[in-house]
């Protein structure tokens, strides 16, 4: 029983991080748009490469905006 | 040609006739439907003529794509439902404005990126070809779509111009606006909105985790520890009921300042009781509950389903984040001396400016013209459909269109002090006062928390002398069990939904007031140009009086360059004859006449004078010499959807009237095609924007306003709901509650249908509702429920209301 002793703490250690770990990236702007990256992930990687390879300057796929 | 054969060939034919009998000339077959390859519309064509798209918009596209290597966007949209099918719609703007230093430093980003608005936004192809425009652009750095605001942030490589960029979106069919995204407004909601997710965070963990120790607790933990794990459930609570609820308390204060109660009073009221009963318990060592854990959850599911009902309101079209259409926009301003000109943003044009006016744009200011003439289409503001002939000296007025000459401007108003700009203004304050299904919700949420409150007080009143701790105790299930939640949520809710799936059917309403509003509707005004006629002139009827096809050839090269709305009807009407190419020279025009040679002959079209049926418009003549070879009848051609519309409206049991600010004859000539009688009042013709605004405002809420976006703009706000068929979308959602984007009146018919639908949803969760608090409100007051088992109950209620008014959004967005 005294282990309890140990993970309820480690428990509360946990959840903390987990916290933390939201709430900077909820700063970062993670959560701005819930809704275009669910789309984005639809297309597949066929379509990423160009035909032309003019001046294929494809945009980074990159994060939401800071 | 000999002249006998003038006697012989005199026919009048209707429109449709003439196409039938014309293909039979040719040796072709008939016509059929066929899908345009860019946008999946239908459209009808000759079986044998190799067209495959609807119009020119979408061809123009198809081939930009294609030649960019961008043609994997048909194969990404078969692959990724819903296909999004509109037709492309190319603007004339140059956007020049965008690279005017004003709006750059109103607009941008830190001067590298800008927020556009883009029409068109509908699927995952469309975020997939919006962020490759680079390829097709070489001033974009790159593209960033927001699905749900429909917006895209471009970036421009250093020096990179940005009315280039927004003409590089318009030629791909997007028509882009500027938003005002990196405004201050944007930048607090955007914090606003962070501030709550993080509000969410914290109440979920702090809960989550209290859970842990609340259920070794209720399994029996021994003394030494449950008293420790009792304390850590209070510290781990201590967070969510202060921070976490602070937006309760906030509302709660402010509500009981102004000496009112709003749902969040008994929230607060519960909250303080279920922290000063587990408080007492906890300190004094009784054998009392402690109730942090379901504080803590109420407050976590209360914080997030508001925050997700936020969310699916504020996704909807904002139109006041729209910019006002007639601030930007480019002119050509000339120097005093008028020998210079300079491009200049709409929004920087002072009063005694002068404009140089170039066929084919929009006038930007009020003003008379300095010198020059031209041709004037008044129909934003009269709603005439003919054009009007200007001259030195003349008032025109903005938002007018010049469809030919060219003239100079001088400016005699700002562009913000326009006729049309007071127009719109006063259809923007009458578009807010709104008559409110939710406002009645909140007054009925008042009297019900008032009730609760009192049956509160008064229980715990009858059990002071005799057991007060029974009494809290049947007092704080009472408050925590009875929910007006579907006052607060399940309404507007099922009113966001209601919007949601009207826009998957290409219906974008403001919000979702309109619904409710919708409902009351009585009789439905038309507008007539644009709306149940075609928005261009078109040719009625044509009459060959002489002459053989060949001749026509003739027409068609003199008319193929002019871009006056005479000269498109004419090709539009004989557009599907098999004529031989002709050569025409030295084309021109003299005093309204169109002139030009061709073997040896003088060929000309001119104005014949009003026909002899008084409805039609003007009647022009094809002349080879002095000689008539054809007469056309130009005027308004009824749509096709319009007849359907009107049917399926008319068997709802709904009134329609036709009304138009166009000359008597003409209206009721298109009246009585479409079913409109004019004895009893159905057809209102000669109105001004003024009089239909008046004729709306007396119908009160009986009365929806069906007409273009520009043109009607008062009228549409005056009414109790106004629907814009056309017209650009900002101008039009200003003014109106409605936009349709597919320009299909069919789709009125599923506006009336989801309205019902959404309004029965409500009525059954009203019902839900009220039932379970009556029945759980007795059990709490009787002592048959304890508050624990009433913190359970109650977000078991609000959901079953919440998943009823999903299951109607669903049917409604599929269609049933």
């Amino acid at each position: 029983m005294n282990i309890v002793y140990v993970l309820a703490p480690l428990a509360l250690l946990l959840g903390l991080g987990f916290a933390i770990s939201y709430i900077v990236a909820t700063h970062r702007g993670q959560f701005d748009d819930l809704e275009t990256p669910a789309h984005r992930m639809l297309i597949d990687d066929e379509f990423d490469t160009p035909k032309t390879p003019a001046k294929a300057k494809i945009p980074a796929k990159k994060g939401p905006h800071l | 040609v000999g002249l006998g054969l003038a006697a012989v060939v005199q026919l009048r034919w209707d429109m449709e006739k003439a196409m039938s009998l014309t293909t039979g000339f040719s040796g072709d077959t008939a016509s059929m439907l066929k899908v345009c390859i860019h946008c999946g519309t239908s459209f009808r064509a000759e079986a044998s003529s190799g067209e495959r798209f609807c119009c020119h918009g979408c061809e123009a596209v198809h081939q930009l794509l294609t030649t960019a290597g961008l043609d994997d966007y048909y194969r990404l949209r078969e692959i990724s439902p819903p296909v999004c099918a509109l037709p492309a719609k190319v603007s004339s703007e140059s956007f020049a404005f965008c690279d005017d230093p004003e709006v750059i430093r109103r607009y941008s980003n830190n001067d590298r990126e800008m927020d556009f608005f883009v029409e068109g936004l509908n699927c995952s192809a469309c975020i997939w070809l919006l962020e490759r425009l680079p390829l097709l652009c070489g001033d974009v750095e790159s593209v960033e779509v927001n699905f749900a605001k429909s917006t895209v942030r471009v970036k421009r490589v250093s020096g990179g111009s940005f009315a280039r960029a927004a003409q590089a979106l318009n030629r791909i069919g997007y028509t882009p606006h500027l938003v005002d995204e990196s405004g201050t407004q944007e930048l607090l909601r955007k914090r606003e909105r962070r501030r709550e997710l993080i509000r969410i965070g914290v109440a979920a963990a702090c809960t989550g985790n209290i859970m842990i120790f609340s259920v070794s607790l209720y399994g029996g933990a021994d003394s030494f520890i449950g008293q420790w794990f009792a304390w850590l459930t209070a510290v781990l609570a201590a967070p969510v009921l202060t921070y976490g609820a602070w937006p309760f308390y906030r509302s709660a204060y402010q509500a009981l300042r102004a000496r009112t109660l709003n749902l969040d009073v008994p929230i607060v009221a519960a909250l303080i009781a279920g922290v000063v009963m587990s408080a007492w318990s906890l300190l004094a060592r009784t054998e009392g509950a402690v109730y942090f854990d379901s504080l803590s959850m109420l407050v976590f599911l209360l914080l997030s389903s508001r925050a997700w009902l936020k969310n699916l309101q504020q996704t909807h079209l904002d139109a006041s984040r729209l910019e006002d259409s007639l601030l930007l926009g480019t002119v050509e301003r000339l120097s005093p001396d008028g020998r210079t000109r300079e491009k200049i943003s709409r929004l920087s044009l002072q009063v005694d400016d002068f404009v140089a006016i170039d066929s084919d744009t929009l006038i930007p200011a009020d003003g008379i013209i300095a010198h020059g003439h031209g041709l004037v289409q008044m129909s934003a503001l009269t709603g005439e459909s003919a054009p009007v002939d200007v001259r030195e000296g003349d008032v025109v007025f903005a938002g007018t269109q010049n469809v030919e000459g060219e003239w100079v401007l001088h400016v005699k108003k700002k562009v913000s002090d326009s006729r049309l700009a007071r127009l719109l203004r006063d259809a923007e304050t009458s578009s807010r006062e709104k008559p409110a299904l939710i406002r009645f919700a909140d007054q009925v949420g008042r009297w019900f928390v008032g009730v609760v409150l009192l049956l509160a007080l008064f229980i715990v009143a009858r059990f002071a002398l005799t057991d007060p701790s029974e009494g809290f105790s049947r007092a704080l299930a009472l408050v925590i069990v009875t929910c007006p939640c579907v006052f607060g949520m399940a309404i507007p809710l099922s009113l966001s939904l209601a919007v949601k799936a009207a826009a998957r059917r290409g219906l974008l309403i403001k919000n979702g007031d309109v619904i409710e509003r919708l409902a009351a509707i009585r009789r439905v005004y038309f507008d007539k140009t644009g709306t149940v006629t075609e928005a261009a002139l078109s040719c009625v009827g044509f009459q060959i009086c002489t002459g053989d096809l060949s001749e026509f050839g003739v027409l068609r090269a003199l008319e193929k360059d002019q871009d006056h709305p005479v000269a498109i009807a004419l090709l539009r009407a004989i557009e599907s004859l098999d004529l031989p190419e002709m050569k025409v020279s030295n084309v021109r025009v003299e005093d309204g006449r169109l002139l030009g040679e061709c073997r040896g002959h003088e060929y000309s079209v001119r104005a014949h004078g009003l026909s002899e049926a008084e409805t039609l418009r003007m009647s022009y003549g094809f002349y080879r010499e002095d000689e008539m070879l054809a007469r056309f009848d130009l005027g308004d051609r009824v749509r096709e959807d319009a007849t359907d519309a009107l049917r399926a409206l008319r068997a709802r049991g709904l009134e329609t009237v036709l009304l138009s600010g166009d000359r008597r004859s003409v209206v009721e000539a298109v009246g009585q095609k479409l079913g409109f009688a004019r004895i009893s009042g159905d057809i209102v013709a000669e109105a001004t924007p003024e009089d239909k605004r008046e004729l709306l405002r007396a119908d009160g809420a009986r009365a929806a306003m069906i007409g273009d976006g520009a043109n009607d703009a008062s009228a549409l706000a005056a009414a109790s709901v106004g629907i814009a068929v056309r017209g650009s979308m900002e101008a039009s959602l200003r003014a109106a509650d409605v936009y349709l984007l597919k320009n299909d009146l069919r789709a009125l018919d599923d506006l009336f249908s989801i309205t019902h639908a959404t309004r029965r949803a409500i009525v059954r969760n009203l019902l839900i509702s009220v039932s379970f608090n009556v029945c759980a409100g007795a059990l709490a007051l009787t002592g048959h429920m304890h508050p624990l088992w009433a913190a359970v109950l109650m977000p078991l209620s609000s959901l079953t209301v919440l998943i009823s008014s999903l299951i109607t959004g669903r049917k409604l967005e599929t269609g049933k």
